[in-house]
């Protein structure tokens, strides 16, 4: 199952890569994979959270010797959730017409790598996945083709890569304290490494996450990235590929390095409280749906770094949740920002009210496990934080919603979308209601996820 | 009939579940309540639990009876609504289907027992009534007055989270009755009870976050009608009510409460004294009305909860008849404001008598519920001492003043031109109301008996007053009697008070908290703008903070964690010799690298750089990484140039003569030399470090042979981690189909 | 030479940083090119033994270097020119496209539209 959930994208990527997809059934086909990959994902998540983690050497060598795949709750969870926004992400592009022959092989390769680095407990084979999923992505940002995107993307390529080799030198260091690339042994072994060295590492690993995640101030690059990209490729940035951030902080920082974590807690509380109030404040008065988002998607993971500053079970609970609906509210506000029409409109609304906080939508289960770490820790500021976050953000997501769907239009109406260009985005609405209402599973995932990371192995 | 499915069929179905409702919860209600408790979502312990209590009765049976009301005056009023805007039928679809959420919304507000799902619930009536208040959407007045609504509403609403989470961690449990039977003093409890309370006020338009209210007039009539009297409004002063023990568990927290019960119904008094527009008027009134209940709530005593209930109950059959009134009247040409209305008596008889009777009601005239209410509201008052019973006087004084202004100026007096007859569709459900009124005023007993439940579920015992005529001086009668005086006086001596009024209304518009939220509002859009400003553009500024934090943490890093002597020096051996004159001209080639304005002088000195890191690298007892190296630096070198002979020389030229400024070029070395410092901190920290004594690589040699290889490298790329060699060359094909996917479309046409 | 290591990294990667602070994108990408070496001698040194190359048969007791980072450092160079050959692509595609290769210009291109949006009416 572990390979599997592996295999079928990369397989399906490189039969696809040649082929002509513009045409419909290659189109068509590169979805099915997409959604196999997917099914494959979610079965094994479910045996992983019903039988615990699976686990398996490659090559068969022992331990250290081979590459070691494990999939536990927290790697599966965010396999899937990205997954999912992948495949939204390409049905979009299938839906639209918007993609190029190469869309559906690179969104496919993004799969690939991005499975692989949520599954794997190597290291190094961590880092060869991110740049898998990573150059897929800057093959996607550049193949627009207008100079905004491609001056988007040269830039995008530049922080990110700056960021991967940041994690590269990271990465050698590791292996050089201590002696090895699996996970496990080197969460054991950096215990008895000189902590100064070990902090080095950790603030090179944390700077290439903060990049990917788009941190305030390292975001720098991602606004005009996500402006400039078109809805889907912003909805495959934003929604699956920023997780790397989010599960490398998490799988590395809380994981690997947890008396790093702990020792940086003040600095991470910080960054993340700057960018919580950052990026609502630059969102608030933007007037393109996309640069809102782009703005309130450096706002939103300043919470998961909070809660993970917050750290204990509860607040590593409260950063995988907030991470994984994260992604599925961008995913969906992304999707669903270039398009008009009522139902539209109520799929925006949706989403809007997941980032607000407000139920059904799912994102309120994220605020609720915020404010339980928050108050859990009796700390008062955190939680008038996480208030002053989402006032802000009821401000400037129902802002920008009027602004685009009540206002009558003065342009001429538009031609009317087909039946299949909203159906992703009315997906991405119906799920995160779904989860709203239906929470447990969710829940109870993030939960096991937040136990796998305090207990490695 | 496609006109009349879209038209009728959402109304009928709509007032149909409306009435179903009532009945079912009445059923529930006369059949000893009832409970439903399923699991929701473990994990958060949550649970799905409903239970139909007295307070629950009391509010369901409004919002679905009122609800079937006001819904079937919808069938009647929107028709019209909507083709005087030029909107399409169907769009009342729209409209009731908001409706019906907003009902099942207050249902499941009012039953829920989980505070969780008591939150999920008050957030959805938030949402309903932020999709109503919106309808006519296209009109900018409507957009403002629905987002004001739903930020005052929203936002507070996190307070009402943030108390059943406070309270979930003090208590252990989200079950409202295990939580309230467990209520102890202390600070947990009290910020719990300011939180509810916050959240509460805000829902029912107390001062001062009452200014959401009137804007929300907007709404079309129906919805105004049912906001005000049985669902959104009533939604605030439910969760006072419900959360009443924890209230009184909460220190002072009830003399807040009373205190701002009296403010809002002197600021809503006084405010809808000055109104000349019929739903501002009567807005203000419903802050004012709600005003005596909170404060009713903050008297905190088991005949004041009484009070309260009754009050509601009242209120809102008498309120919703008003707005229906106002709807009707505007409808039937009527007019919009006092100033331009009045002589509707003779036009419309039946409104006429249907609204006298709600507005009697209203001002506690005797056979009337309202006498009751009144009644009920003096006795509570009296408990409490003589000056909050003068203080009754003078609101119940303020409310008769400003309801019997309402109904004469558009029922009496000359009729205007261009009115006409109100619709009978319209003109029934106000007289269906009005005679409820009247039936409460003849035969109080199951008003006062789902009243007197209700209270009890509020306060935790119960009171023994019972409402009824009594022809003696005692003092209720006396306060009613003074109140008619008082009342009529203020009437009479308009002339004297109307400027003072005007005056306090002008303040508060250029100093009140609406003009505070304004103010806010507009602030923080252009803080944004101003701080939009500071953010940076080019890639150099978006690259600089992550160069100069990294080394702001690596620094921070290092102060953190004091450490002895982690840094070692190392020694050069005789052996190592060529590798460190090797390094020392990778080096000087790198600094090179800085140096050069040309291109092609810049490509070469790094194809120096490279290669000679191929050699350190050979040096490094790694031939196959050398020759991969000087592979790789050879592609390199020749793609710069493949590059350089596809740009145009002027280009290339014109940016090698583009000279920066000092003062740049001074920020870019010092950014250049603060990262070069943190890589070489990182670097020299891993590297000082002792090898540990278990290494993974002696294994990898060990086991070579076992996988039939001769180099060592070979066979961990192959073999060992074969997974990765296989990623990296599915990294190169990516790239490939990257570069060809770009120039393909790059090409010049 | 644990220092020599250290100060080669450090130099590697201080001009790259310093390249890529410049306005012209081939400079740019030729400083990506240089920090990506840094990361690459990074792996290198971090060699946990150094000696013979790692090659069968082996002498009794001669010291080899550290097979494994010559293998991380095999990989990382190939994926580093990998997604250098695709910088210096999209690169070529902004000169074609905006026949430019100055950031600064772009950016400018990119205020202009911003400056554009601003103008309009931010009310609800």
């Amino acid at each position: 199952m572990l390979v599997a959930g592996l295999g079928i994208a990369w397989v399906g990527a490189v039969m696809l890569a040649p082929l002509d997809a513009t045409r419909r059934h290659w189109k068509l086909v590169a979805l099915g994979v997409l959604a196999l990959h997917l099914l494959a994902l979610a079965v094994l998540m479910g045996l992983v959270l019903t039988r615990g983690p699976l686990e398996t050497v490659v090559g068969g060598w022992p331990t250290g010797v081979g590459i070691r795949l494990r999939a536990d709750a927290l790697g599966t969870l965010f396999a899937v959730v990205s997954s999912t926004v992948l495949l939204l992400g390409l049905a979009h592009e299938t839906a639209q017409g918007t993609a190029t022959r190469t869309t559906p092989a690179l969104i496919l390769f993004m799969a690939a790598g991005l499975t692989g680095l949520f599954l794997t407990a190597d290291i190094f084979s961590f880092y060869v996945f991110f740049e898998l999923s990573m150059i897929a992505a800057y093959a996607l940002t550049a193949t627009g083709g207008s100079t905004r995107e491609l001056g988007a993307a040269f830039v995008f390529a530049v922080v990110n890569l700056l960021g991967s080799f940041l994690f590269l030198i990271g990465i050698g260091a590791l292996y050089h304290v201590t002696g090895t690339l699996d996970m496990a042994t080197v969460a054991e072994r950096i215990t008895a490494v000189e902590p100064n060295s070990a902090i080095l590492a950790a603030a090179c690993l944390f700077v290439a996450f903060a990049v990917k995640l788009g941190l305030f101030p390292f975001h720098f690059w991602l606004p005009s990235v996500y402006t400039a990209s078109r809805p889907a490729v912003a909805a495959v940035l934003a929604g699956a590929l920023s997780n790397i951030g989010a599960y490398g902080l998490l799988r590395f920082g809380a994981g690997v390095l947890p008396a790093q974590l702990e020792l940086a807690g003040v600095a991470l509380a910080v960054l993340g409280t700057a960018s919580i109030i950052y990026g609502a404040l630059q969102a608030l008065s933007r007037r393109s749906t996309s640069e809102v988002l782009a703005y309130s998607a450096i706002g939103q993971v300043g919470y998961i770094i909070v809660a993970l500053a917050v750290g204990g079970t509860v607040g590593l609970y409260a950063a995988v949740l907030y991470a994984v609906i994260n992604a599925l509210n961008k995913a969906l506000l992304f999707l669903s920002a270039g398009l008009r029409g009522w139902l539209v409109g109520a799929a925006f609304a949706v989403g809007a009210f997941s980032v607000a906080g407000v139920p059904p939508a799912a994102g309120f289960l994220g605020k609720v496990g915020l404010f339980q770490s928050g108050i859990a820790e009796g700390n008062a500021l955190l939680v008038a934080l996480i208030v002053l976050g989402g006032a802000l953000s009821f401000v400037y997501m129902f802002q920008i919603y009027q602004h685009d769907h009540w206002r009558p239009s003065e342009e001429p109406p538009r031609p009317p979308h087909g039946r299949w260009q909203r159906a992703p985005a009315l997906l991405a609405a119906a799920a995160i209601l779904l989860l709203g209402l239906w929470p447990e599973p969710l829940l109870g995932a993030s939960e096991a996820a937040a136990g796998a990371l305090r207990s490695p192995s | 009939m496609p006109r009349l499915s879209h038209a009728a069929v959402p109304a009928l179905g709509a007032t149909a579940l409306a009435v179903a409702s009532f009945v079912a919860l009445l059923a529930i209600h006369l059949g000893g309540g009832g409970a439903v408790d399923l699991p929701w979502a473990p994990t958060l312990d949550l649970r799905l639990s409903f239970a139909v209590d007295g307070l629950g009765a009391l509010y369901g049976m409004l919002a679905t009876g009122i609800g079937a009301v006001v819904f079937a005056y919808a069938a009647g009023y929107l028709p019209s609504h909507l083709a005087h805007q030029g909107r399409p039928a169907r769009e009342a679809w729209r409209f009731h289907g908001a409706m019906v959420l907003f009902m099942a919304a207050m249902v499941g507000l009012v039953t829920a027992r989980d505070l969780l799902l008591i939150f999920l619930f008050w957030d959805l009536t938030a949402v309903a009534s932020y999709l109503l208040i919106a309808f006519d959407r296209h009109e900018r007045e409507s957009r403002v007055a629905a987002l004001m609504a739903l930020l005052v509403t929203g936002i507070t609403a996190i307070a009402l989270l943030i108390a059943a989470l406070v309270l979930h961690a003090r208590y252990g449990s989200f079950q409202l009755p295990e939580v309230l039977s467990a209520l102890q003093p202390g600070p947990a409890t009290t910020l719990a009870g300011a939180l509810v309370a916050v959240a509460g006020l805000a829902k029912c338009a107390q001062a001062p976050l009452h200014f959401w209210l009137p804007r929300a007039m907007t709404a079309p009539t129906p919805v105004s009608a049912y906001l005000h009297s049985a669902a959104m409004v009533a939604a605030g002063v439910f969760l006072l009510g419900r959360f009443h023990p924890l209230l009184q568990a909460s220190g002072p927290l009830l003399d807040v409460l009373l205190g701002i019960g009296l403010l809002s119904i002197a600021v809503g008094g006084v405010l809808a004294l000055t109104r000349d527009n019929f739903k501002q008027l009567l807005a203000y009134s419903t802050i004012s009305q709600y005003g005596y209940v909170v404060a009713m709530l903050g008297l905190g005593s088991a005949r004041a909860a009484l009070a309260a209930s009754f009050y509601v109950i009242a209120h809102a059959i008498a309120k919703c008849a008003l707005f229906l009134t106002a709807g009707a009247v505007t409808q039937a040409g009527g007019g919009k404001r006092l100033s331009d209305s009045g002589g509707m008596a003779r036009a419309a008889p039946a409104l006429a008598v249907g609204s006298g009777l709600a507005a009697a009601g209203l001002t506690g005239l005797p056979l009337t519920i309202g006498f009751f209410a009144d009644e009920l509201f003096f006795a509570a008052a009296l408990q409490r001492g003589p000056g909050m019973a003068l203080a009754a006087v003078g609101a119940a004084a303020l409310t008769l003043a400003y309801i019997a202004r309402f109904w004469g100026a558009i029922f009496l007096g000359p009729r205007p031109a261009g009115a006409g007859r109100a619709s009978p569709a319209l003109t029934v459900p106000v007289v269906v109301l009005g005679g409820l009124v009247a039936v409460g005023g003849v035969w109080v007993q199951p008003f006062a008996e789902l009243a007197r439940e209700a209270g009890t579920a509020t306060f935790g015992a119960p009171d023994a007053f019972k409402p009824a005529y009594h022809l003696d001086l005692r003092a209720e009668n006396l306060m009613a009697l003074g109140t008619y005086a008082l009342g009529g006086l203020i009437v009479a001596t308009r002339v004297l008070w109307a400027p003072v009024a005007a005056g306090v209304a002008r303040l508060g518009d250029a100093i009140g908290p609406q003009r505070i939220y304004e103010v806010s509002l507009r602030g923080l859009n252009s803080l944004s703008d101003a701080v939009h400003d500071f953010e940076v553009r080019d890639l150099r500024a978006r690259v600089r903070p992550i160069l100069v934090l990294a080394a702001v943490l690596v620094a921070l890093g290092i102060l953190a964690t004091p450490s002895t002597a982690t840094f070692t020096v190392g020694t050069i051996g005789t052996t190592d010799l060529p590798l460190a004159l090797a390094l020392a001209v990778v080096i000087g080639a790198a600094l090179a690298c800085t140096v050069p304005r040309e291109h092609l002088t810049l490509v070469l000195v790094l194809s120096t750089l490279g290669f000679s890191l191929a050699v350190s690298y050979a040096f490094f007892g790694a031939p196959d990484v050398a020759l991969v190296a000087v592979l790789v630096e050879t592609t390199i070198t020749l793609l710069f140039f493949g590059i350089f002979s596809l740009v145009p020389e002027r280009v290339l030229r014109r940016e090698a003569r583009a000279r920066e400024s000092r003062r740049r070029q001074r920020i870019n070395a010092g950014i250049g030399v603060g990262a070069g410092a943190f890589a070489f901190l990182v670097v020299w920290a891993a590297l000082s470090t002792p090898t540990p004594e278990q290494v993974v690589a002696a294994e990898h040699v060990r086991l070579t042979p076992q996988a039939h290889g001769q180099d060592v490298v070979t066979v961990i790329l192959a073999d060992f981690r074969g997974l990765d060699t296989l990623v990296e060359i599915t990294v190169v094909f990516v790239a490939v189909v990257g570069i060809a996917t770009l120039l393909r479309r790059g090409r010049l046409a | 030479m644990t220092l020599l290591f250290a100060l080669s990294v450090g130099v590697l990667f201080g001009s790259g940083a310093y390249l890529i602070l410049k306005a012209d994108l081939l400079r740019i990408t030729v400083g990506i090119v240089l920090v990506s070496n840094a990361a690459n001698l990074t792996l290198m040194s971090s060699a946990l033994t150094r000696g013979q190359a790692p090659t069968y048969p082996l002498a009794p007791g001669v010291q080899v270097s550290d097979p494994l980072v010559q293998a991380m450092t095999l990989t990382a160079l190939v994926i580093g020119f990998a997604v250098t050959a695709l910088l210096v692509s999209v690169a070529f595609r902004v000169r074609t496209s905006s026949g430019s290769v100055d950031i600064d210009e772009l950016s400018r291109r990119e205020q202009e539209t911003e400056r554009e949006l601003e103008r309009e009416d931010v009310s609800v």
